[in-house]
Order: C-alpha cells, then sequence, then structure tokens
C-alpha cells in the first residue's frame, strides 16, 4: 500500500467540472456594468518611423469615449521584464506589424473597431531586417543600441582537444520555426477602477505580482491600488509570461473612470502576440568511434523580434541545453539574440531547450548512423549520470533520471519488437521509429530570486484555505496544490478551499513559468501544512491534556497515538472561535541554486532538472509526404508524480504541441509581412492527428521537492519533435535539419528514392 | 465584424424566390458567407435566411436519381441510407468536410454555389456527373454541375436564382470508388488536391467500365478528366498500366501556388493521388 493518501493517485482536476459546462469565466468572459471597450490600432509598416498621429475623426467617430496615445502615457511609456524596450503606445518608431500605435475606447466592441480606421498615422518606412544573420551585419538598427540584444559564450574543457580525440567530427545546422501558442482565450481581459482610485486588472497573465511592478510603473500610479487577477485563465504556454493588454487596461480604466474590456481577436494574437522564437543552430560535435561523446561545440542565433520580453533568457537556456542531457567533456557553446522586424519571440513551453533538443538529437541520430551504433544504446552510453558535469560544467541535484528513462524505453515492446511495429501492407507506406531524449532546467536558474509561498487557513467545521499565487493558468497545478494540502493535513480535497493568482489574496508565490510551480508551490504549501500541523497539535494536545508528541494525525483529525481518544478540526476549529482566535499559517521557499553562476549570463545554470525520453512510430505515404505519427511512447522523469492523471495529462499535451512543431506549425514571415495570419492557415494538430500515447513515467526522487517532485510541464514538449524526425529518416533514409517538415518537404526530398510512378 | 442587414425568414420557396429576385443574399449553412461578412469582405444589405425551407432539405430517389435538396447538409449526406447505398463516392467525399460542426451546418448546395475548387463535395458530383436545379420567380432550368462551375468562386446561377436541388444518377452496386483528399492535417483541412474516382471493375479481365475521375483544388473549376477516363477504359489495369495512367494526370491539372502548396506539388499530387486511388481500388 502507498504511503500516501493523495500523492501518486490519478486524481480529477478541480475546476474540470466547471471548466467542461462553462460554468467557469475566463478573465476575458467578465462583463461589467457600463464597460468600455478599447480596440489597438496596430502598425501599418513592419518599421517606420511614425511622423504624426491624428485623432481627432476617430474620437469623434460615433461611440468613441477615447483615443489614446502615447501622450496619454503618464509613467514609463515602455515595459519589458529584462529590457524595458517596448512601448506602452509608439511614440516615434514602430517596429513590427504588432505594435500598438493607439487604443480606441468606445460603448461598443464595433464603434471601437470601426474607429480604427479613422486614426490617421503619418509613417516613414524604413528598411526592414528580417533575417536574423543579416541582423547581426547590417547598418539599419531595429534600436539605437545595435541588433544584439546578449551575446553569450560559455566553455567547459577544451572543445579543441576534445576534437583532436574524436574519431568522427559531425557538423550540421539546423532550423526551426516560429510557433503560436494558440491558446484557446486570446490575450486580453478587463480593467475596472472605483471611486478611491483602486484599480483592479482580471487578465491572462502567468506572473499577477510582476505585473503591477510594470503596470504602476508605465501608469507612475501606486502599486498599492493596483490589483490583478488571473483567474481563469484559458491557456498560456509562456505566452502570457510578458506583459499583453494589462497596461493598456489599466491605462483605459484610469483615463476613463469606467470598466474597460480588451481581448485581442485571433488575427491580432497571432501577429502581436510572443511567439516561439525561430532558431538556427549550427553544432559541431566529437565523438569516439565507439560512441562516447567528447566535445559539442554550438553557435545559436534566434530572432527575437524587436523587442526583448523573455527572448534573451530563452537564447541562454537554448546554450544550456545545447549539449543535450549527455556527459560531454568539452564544450564551447555561443549565443546570440538579436532584434528583427518580426513577430516578438519570448516564453513559449520549453524556453529555448525546446529548439535546443531538436538540433542535438537530430545530431546524435546522424552520429548513430555514421558509426553505426543503434540509437538508443549511443543516447544510454552517454547519458549524464549522479554527481557528473552538466553541460556548463556544474553538477545538477542528483536527481538524474535520463538513464532511467532511455531504459524504460529500451524495454517497451515497441522498441523490442520493432520489426513487427515496422511492418505496412501497401508499397507507397514506410514506416519508421526514432527517439529523442531532453531535460528542462526547472526554476528561474541561478541569480534571480526564485521563491514560493502560500497561507493556509482553518476554517470553522475544520475545513482549509489554501491561498497562492501563481496562477493555474490551465495546466492543473491548482489541483496538485489542493493534493499537496491534502495530503499534509490529513484530509480530503473537498475540504481545501484553493484561492490562487490574486495580488490582494494571495502570497506573491513567483511565475507560473519555468517548470518551477508545482516544485515551488508545493514546498511552500508543505511548510506552510506543517505549521498548522504544528498548531493543530499544540491545540490538540491542550484540549486532550497529552503531550504534541503522543499525537498523530488521522482522517479530519488530532489523534492519541494508539487511541481512539482524538479531536476533530472542527472541535479545535470551534474551540479556537470561541477564545477569539483562528490559525493562519504562512510559508515562504527558496529554491537551492547550483554551484556555479556566469555573471556573463545571468540565470544559468539550473541546479534541478527534469528529464525525458520518448519514441514515435510514423508512417510516411511516399506518394503523398504525408506523415502519421501512430504511437508515441513517452517516459518522463518528473521526480515523485503529484497527481498521476495531470502528468499524463501533460505528456500527451505536450507530445501533440511538439509534433505540430515538427510537421505543420510555423507563422512565415517574409519581409516582415506575414504569409499566414489565422487559423485556416496556421495549422495544429487536431485530435485526428493525434497518436495514441503512452506515458511511463519513472520516479526519480528529488530530495529538495514537494514529497520529492519536480516540474515536468515544458520538458513534455520538448524530445517528440526530433523523436517525429528521426522517425521519418528511419523510414525514409533522407536528411531533415529544419523544421516544420511539411508533407511537400518531405515528398520532394523522398521523390529521389520512391519515385513509385517512376519504378 | 458583422455590419448591419436586413433578415428575410421566408416560409416557403416562392417567398425565398422573390426575395433573391429582389436583390437578397442567399444564407444556407453560412459556413462561407458568414466567416466572409465578418471579414469584412462581403457587407450584403439583405440577407435571405433559407434554412426554415423543409423542402430543400431532403434526400430523395426516383428509378434512376439521388436527388438532394440543396439544404442538405455534409451530415446529412454522411448518415443517410440513400447516399450510402446509392452514392458512396459523395458519403465519402462529404465525411473529409471540415469538421463535425462544420458538416453539420454547412451544405451541398452552398458548397457548390461557393465554387470553391477545394470544395470536397464537389469532385464526387462532377465525377458521378451530377446536374444541378436552379430556381428563380422565372421558372426552373437544370445544368451539368461542370458546366455549372466557371471559375473559381463563380457559377453560372444569375444573381435572380436559386440552386435547389442536385440529381445524381445512382451508382450500380458492383461500381467501386474512393474520394482521396490531401490536407495539411487529417481533419479541419482545406485540399491541397484531391481526386474522386469511380468504375465498374471485373477482377478477373482487370477491365473497367463506365469510369468517372475528377480532381479538386488543382485548377480553376473542378474538371472530368475525361481523357484518363478513356485511358481507363481501354487498359487492362494491371501495376504497369495504373502507373502510367497515374503518371499523365499532371497534363490535365493547372494548379496555382498558394500558402498551403505550390503548384509543382499539386501537379505531382494529382499523379500521386490518382495512382493511389487505383492501386486501392485495382490491387
Amino acid at each position: 500500500m502507498s504511503e500516501f493518501r493523495w500523492v501518486g493517485k490519478a486524481f480529477p482536476r478541480i475546476d474540470g467540472r466547471d471548466k467542461a459546462t462553462g460554468v467557469a469565466k475566463y478573465v476575458t468572459d467578465r462583463v461589467f456594468p457600463n464597460m468600455l471597450w478599447g480596440a489597438v490600432l496596430r502598425s501599418r509598416y513592419p518599421h517606420a518611423l511614425i511622423k504624426g498621429i491624428y485623432t481627432s475623426r476617430a474620437e469623434a467617430s460615433q461611440g468613441v469615449v477615447a483615443v489614446l496615445t502615447h501622450k496619454d502615457v503618464p509613467g514609463l511609456n515602455a515595459f519589458g521584464i529584462i529590457n524595458q524596450d517596448q512601448p506602452v503606445l509608439c511614440k516615434d518608431k514602430v517596429r513590427y506589424l504588432g505594435d500598438s500605435v493607439a487604443l480606441v475606447l468606445a460603448e461598443s466592441k464595433e464603434c471601437a473597431y470601426n474607429a480604427l480606421d479613422l486614426i490617421e498615422v503619418d509613417y516613414e518606412p524604413l528598411p526592414v531586417v528580417s533575417d536574423m544573420e543579416d541582423a547581426l551585419q547590417t547598418d539599419v538598427k531595429v534600436h539605437e543600441k545595435g541588433n544584439i540584444i546578449e551575446h553569450v559564450r560559455i566553455t567547459k574543457g577544451d572543445v579543441e582537444k576534445g576534437f583532436r580525440e574524436a574519431d568522427l567530427i559531425v557538423e550540421e545546422t539546423y532550423y526551426t520555426p516560429r510557433q503560436m501558442h494558440t491558446f484557446l482565450e486570446t490575450e486580453g481581459g478587463v480593467a475596472t477602477i472605483d471611486e478611491d482610485g483602486n484599480i483592479t486588472v482580471f487578465a491572462g497573465s502567468q506572473y499577477p505580482n510582476r505585473d503591477i511592478i510594470q503596470i504602476a510603473r508605465s501608469l507612475n500610479y501606486p502599486m498599492e491600488k493596483i490589483r490583478v487577477i488571473a483567474h481563469y485563465i484559458g491557456g498560456g504556454f509562456g505566452g502570457k509570461d510578458e506583459i499583453t493588454a494589462q497596461i493598456l487596461l489599466a491605462l483605459g480604466t484610469l483615463k476613463t473612470g469606467r470598466p474597460v474590456k480588451i481581448v485581442w481577436n485571433r488575427e491580432e494574437s497571432l501577429i502581436a502576440g510572443q511567439k516561439r522564437l525561430p532558431m538556427k543552430i549550427t553544432l559541431k560535435t566529437g565523438v569516439t568511434k565507439d560512441g562516447k561523446l567528447l566535445a559539442n561545440k554550438a553557435r545559436i542565433i534566434a530572432d527575437n523580434g524587436p523587442y526583448t520580453c523573455l527572448g534573451s533568457a530563452i537564447m541562454k537556456l537554448a546554450v544550456e541545453h545545447a549539449s543535450g542531457p549527455y556527459y560531454v567533456p568539452h564544450t564551447d557553446l555561443e549565443g546570440f539574440s538579436v532584434y528583427t522586424n518580426n513577430c516578438i519571440g519570448s516564453a513559449f513551453r520549453g524556453f529555448g531547450a525546446t529548439q535546443a533538443t531538436f538540433a542535438i538529437e537530430c545530431q546524435l541520430d546522424l552520429i548513430s548512423k555514421k558509426l553505426g551504433i543503434d540509437p538508443l544504446e549511443l543516447r544510454l552510453k552517454n547519458a549524464l549520470r549522479n554527481h557528473q558535469s552538466a553541460n556548463l560544467g556544474h553538477i545538477p541535484s542528483p536527481s538524474v533520471g535520463i538513464a532511467e528513462t532511455l531504459e524504460t524505453l529500451k524495454n517497451h515492446d515497441l522498441w523490442k519488437n520493432k520489426g513487427y511495429y515496422l511492418k505496412t501492407d501497401r508499397p507507397y507506406l514506410k514506416r519508421g521509429i526514432g527517439l529523442a531524449c531532453s531535460h528542462q532546467g526547472c526554476g528561474l536558474g541561478s541569480f534571480f530570486p526564485d521563491y514560493g509561498a502560500a497561507t493556509i487557513i482553518l476554517l470553522p467545521g475544520g475545513k482549509f484555505t489554501l491561498k497562492i499565487g501563481c496562477p493555474d493558468i490551465g495546466q492543473g497545478n491548482g489541483t496538485a496544490f489542493v493534493m499537496i494540502a491534502s495530503e499534509v493535513l490529513c484530509c480530503n480535497p473537498e475540504d481545501i478551499e484553493l484561492e490562487i493568482g490574486d495580488t490582494r489574496s494571495t502570497p506573491d508565490s513567483g511565475s507560473t513559468s519555468a517548470s518551477r510551480t508545482t516544485y515551488t508551490g508545493g514546498r511552500a504549501i508543505i511548510e506552510a501544512g506543517n505549521k498548522m500541523k504544528a498548531n493543530l497539535f499544540a491545540e490538540a494536545s491542550r484540549m486532550l491534556g497529552v503531550p504534541p508528541d503522543s499525537l498523530e494525525l488521522r482522517p479530519h483529525c488530532v489523534a492519541v497515538k494508539d487511541s481512539d481518544l482524538k479531536v476533530t478540526y472542527a472541535e479545535i476549529a470551534e474551540r479556537l472561535s470561541k477564545e477569539n482566535r483562528f490559525l493562519e499559517c504562512y510559508s515562504r521557499f527558496d529554491w537551492p541554486t547550483a554551484d556555479l553562476e556566469f555573471k556573463e549570463a545571468l540565470g544559468l545554470p539550473h541546479f534541478i532538472y527534469s528529464y525525458i525520453s520518448e519514441m514515435a512510430l510514423v508512417e510516411v505515404n511516399v506518394l503523398t509526404g504525408e506523415v502519421s505519427v501512430l504511437k508515441a511512447v513517452v517516459s518522463p522523469d518528473a521526480g515523485r508524480i503529484i497527481n498521476r492523471q495531470g502528468l499524463e495529462g501533460q505528456a500527451e499535451g505536450g507530445t501533440v504541441m511538439g509534433m505540430g512543431y515538427a510537421l505543420m506549425e510555423e507563422i512565415r514571415q517574409v519581409d516582415g509581412q506575414y504569409m499566414n495570419k489565422d487559423l485556416s492557415t496556421y495549422i495544429i494538430p487536431t485530435a485526428q492527428d493525434a497518436p495514441e500515447i503512452e506515458t511511463v513515467p519513472v520516479e526519480k526522487y528529488e530530495v529538495s521537492g514537494p514529497f520529492g517532485a519536480k516540474g515536468i510541464g515544458e520538458a513534455v514538449c520538448n524530445p517528440i519533435t526530433p523523436a517525429v524526425i528521426n522517425a521519418i529518416k528511419n523510414a525514409l533514409g533522407i536528411s531533415i535539419t529544419k523544421i516544420p517538415a511539411t508533407p511537400e518537404d518531405i515528398y520532394f526530398m523522398a521523390k529521389k528514392e520512391f519515385d513509385l510512378l517512376r519504378s | 465584424m458583422l455590419k448591419a442587414f436586413e433578415l428575410i425568414r421566408p416560409s416557403n420557396l416562392a417567398e425565398a424566390l422573390a426575395a433573391v429576385a429582389s436583390g437578397a443574399t442567399p444564407l444556407a449553412g453560412g459556413t462561407d458567407l458568414l466567416v466572409r461578412m465578418k471579414k469584412g469582405m462581403l457587407a450584403p444589405k439583405k440577407i435571405v435566411d433559407l434554412s426554415g425551407l423543409k423542402e430543400l432539405s431532403e434526400i430523395k430517389e426516383d428509378e434512376e436519381n439521388i436527388i438532394l435538396g440543396s439544404l442538405v447538409t455534409h451530415g446529412d449526406v454522411v448518415d443517410s441510407e440513400l447516399t450510402n447505398n446509392y452514392l458512396p463516392l459523395l458519403v465519402q467525399g462529404c465525411r473529409t468536410v471540415g469538421s463535425p460542426q462544420i458538416r453539420n451546418t454547412g451544405t451541398l448546395g452552398g458548397n457548390i454555389v461557393n465554387a470553391s475548387p477545394a470544395a470536397d463535395s464537389v469532385p464526387p458530383l462532377v465525377a458521378l456527373g451530377a446536374k444541378v436545379v436552379l430556381s428563380s420567380v422565372n421558372g426552373e432550368r437544370e445544368m451539368k454541375l461542370q458546366e455549372f462551375l466557371a471559375g473559381p468562386g463563380k457559377t453560372l446561377k444569375r444573381p435572380d436564382e436559386l440552386l435547389t436541388s442536385i440529381v445524381v444518377k445512382k451508382m450500380k452496386p458492383e461500381e467501386r470508388c474512393l474520394y482521396r483528399k490531401l490536407g495539411q492535417r487529417k481533419s479541419l483541412a482545406i485540399s491541397i488536391a484531391s481526386v474522386a474516382v469511380k468504375f465498374g471493375f471485373d477482377p478477373e479481365t482487370k477491365k473497367c467500365s463506365n469510369p468517372g475521375v475528377a480532381f479538386g483544388a488543382v485548377g480553376p473549376v473542378v474538371r472530368r478528366a475525361v481523357e484518363l477516363e478513356r485511358l481507363l477504359e481501354q487498359k487492362k489495369l494491371d501495376q504497369q498500366a495504373i502507373k502510367e495512367i497515374a503518371s499523365k494526370a499532371r497534363e490535365f491539372c493547372d494548379p496555382i501556388s498558394d500558402i498551403r502548396a505550390s503548384a509543382e506539388y499539386r501537379r505531382e499530387m494529382c499523379c500521386s493521388l490518382l495512382y493511389e486511388a487505383l492501386y486501392e481500388l485495382t490491387c
């Protein structure tokens, strides 16, 4: 029998019913009396100077209450988590088609959008920086300081020595696309202001406490008069980590004194929203003839678009993950993030590790092919082990489960009986199996303060309120939090009332990002729960007249060990109430950090990683280049599993998302213009495209984690992309270095080999 | 965003025809019209909502034909016993349209009149030699669907006419058929290229009879590939023959390049899809 009542079980989501039935209101569903609609005028050019903005015709338009421009921004007309380089409303320059030039506030959505056409803007178009390599060379500057946002280079050992000792050196360049989060709920929200000037912003946000800092700075407004509520949110995946509409919402309500709603339509979300940034990754890898990795040299360029957002941090994570979850004695890893006039690149599930994983895992398959070594054995031979130095020379927390995840795949029927699965009954169908590994740094990394906090309150009747800041953006951390609290407090999840994602009522618990939420929040809850437990013991000890160390928790009560004598939580709450007291316990938890820090690359390295291996069975129609992913087997190491059902949901969702990245998803841009602008041309997988997905977890206990857990929300997105690509290569014997690999690409690559009509 | 318009809800066909004659834009399932209106590509002042017209929503049969009302949805075609028994090729085509929601809303008449070269119900109907019936306050006329389609977004329908029904000869039980669609994904996809093939086939002699072949999304309009049909009838359909015939398919298309695919890929896909269909129907 499990030592746990809840942890590790499959538990249905606490918000599942409300979301499925539509009872749950997303932030953009909220409606207030007397509410105005806001519409944003976007730039007409990808790169231009603004010579004048004329709003009088729009202001006179029917239903329009106000038209706001840069002149109306009371504080710093710029925002950004890393660099404040993005204007709230552009003043003298636009740098991409999604730039905000003016905000119309009107009585209805129709009036607001109609008035956009009446705003006149004089532009002087500038040459467009659209290629990331060009960005490094050109005289055209997206920002005055130049086009390089950040450049890092981190070395370990002596990479040239590694290459000298290598029997084989493989060099290849890989290209990854601009991917959209495609959340159900686009960016937006509603803001209100009361008579005392208190502003409340309901917004799709992954870190409401940080939003307050950015709103206050731009509005020149006291932080304590701003409240951000981020609940419920229809998906984030990183795309709501940086500011989207929050500042404009607050500005709108401040200027008009009325509630203001802004909801980006899907096209706006595609054009103006943040995306997974494209990278060009060149790898040079040296290996012995028996397959031991000796050296890896990487040069990474990331197309960050016009503003930093979180892009430079993402480039650094690509550098950190560029040699994969392997022991490589000599590395030389370099990265650039550059400004262009393309769409903004920022956080997206995987945060740079995704791009790096695609490159290194394709590279390993190339090595496997050249050396004639089984791709799984090659990876197993090089898999990082506990106490070995990782990519950047640091020693990660000893919960390194990559070898175990590979062993899991090795023992799976799909791998053991490959021959059976690879058979097809049509001459034009070819099957292949591919696999890949990945890892993902959990938390914000070195240097940055990274903490979680939670409050637990005993309620009359013996239930508890659990308050925690980091929002549930749809991935289910709220459910995990409730399970963890129920475990510590020995009660049922129904007895925990969760309050989440509200800067007024919940403690700052950091961002919902970086595979950090369950780990951080979970630890804070356990600490707060243990305090609550000690308090309950003290009260029970007094009420029962026994020493606290003779007590234990049983469901909903404190009992004397080896005895029937007990007092329920309800009785304790009643007693406290009579004595005019109550129990509230708060605790903060700070992350452990690595034994190394890079002053020239803040944030690197991470200390705790999740690990994952995945394999895919694909069937390619060589007549058309169509790829069907038939089966995926994913083995994640997320430490101890909190919610089995939650883990499977993440593994399945991540697999489909990563599969879309491999095969179809891309925002195509030419000279800063968008070739596809809506969901009929930006293609994501449907349920019909999804393979059968089997999740076989490895639970490598993380000693610092809540009950031994680590984060997993991002890693699940990483290995499937190269696994699918490697499977296609396995099926056809072709080389693929650029994703998405569309049917048309695959058809023409395969045609030389398989021209059935001419053979 | 939708602009304001006048909505006419007729209670019978005569009222609907009168509304159309007065310049109202017909609204059937709305899966194309409303999208264009929301995007601002169209802004009709008057719309006649046909959805209440029961007489246009039926699937009927006579001795030789299946008669489909123009308001029959793709979902109706997929579910109907008559179409499953007598027009399996059309059922296959309709099954690939959009998603369940779109199939349950979008109509056959709308799919035809919209005149997209990528409409998935059209290649099966053209391959089957379907006719369309056009009605107006002045009467009724009938013409071959293939002739009715005049170009991308263009048909021979006069502004005062409504497409009221589609008449298709029943397929014979021994006839084989396949609709093969190539999209960017497995559902909710717009065709990159498609082919509808049907013929009678004798497995002994490998000879085929009464063939029908039509390609979708590879030319301005969907047309029967008469020359390929002739070749199919002439040859014994062994492996070599189906390769030869399929290889010729590239000559019978006139594709464009767009965001979904290049013209060259589409041209090659005509050969590939026809080959796959012939392989599946004869091997």
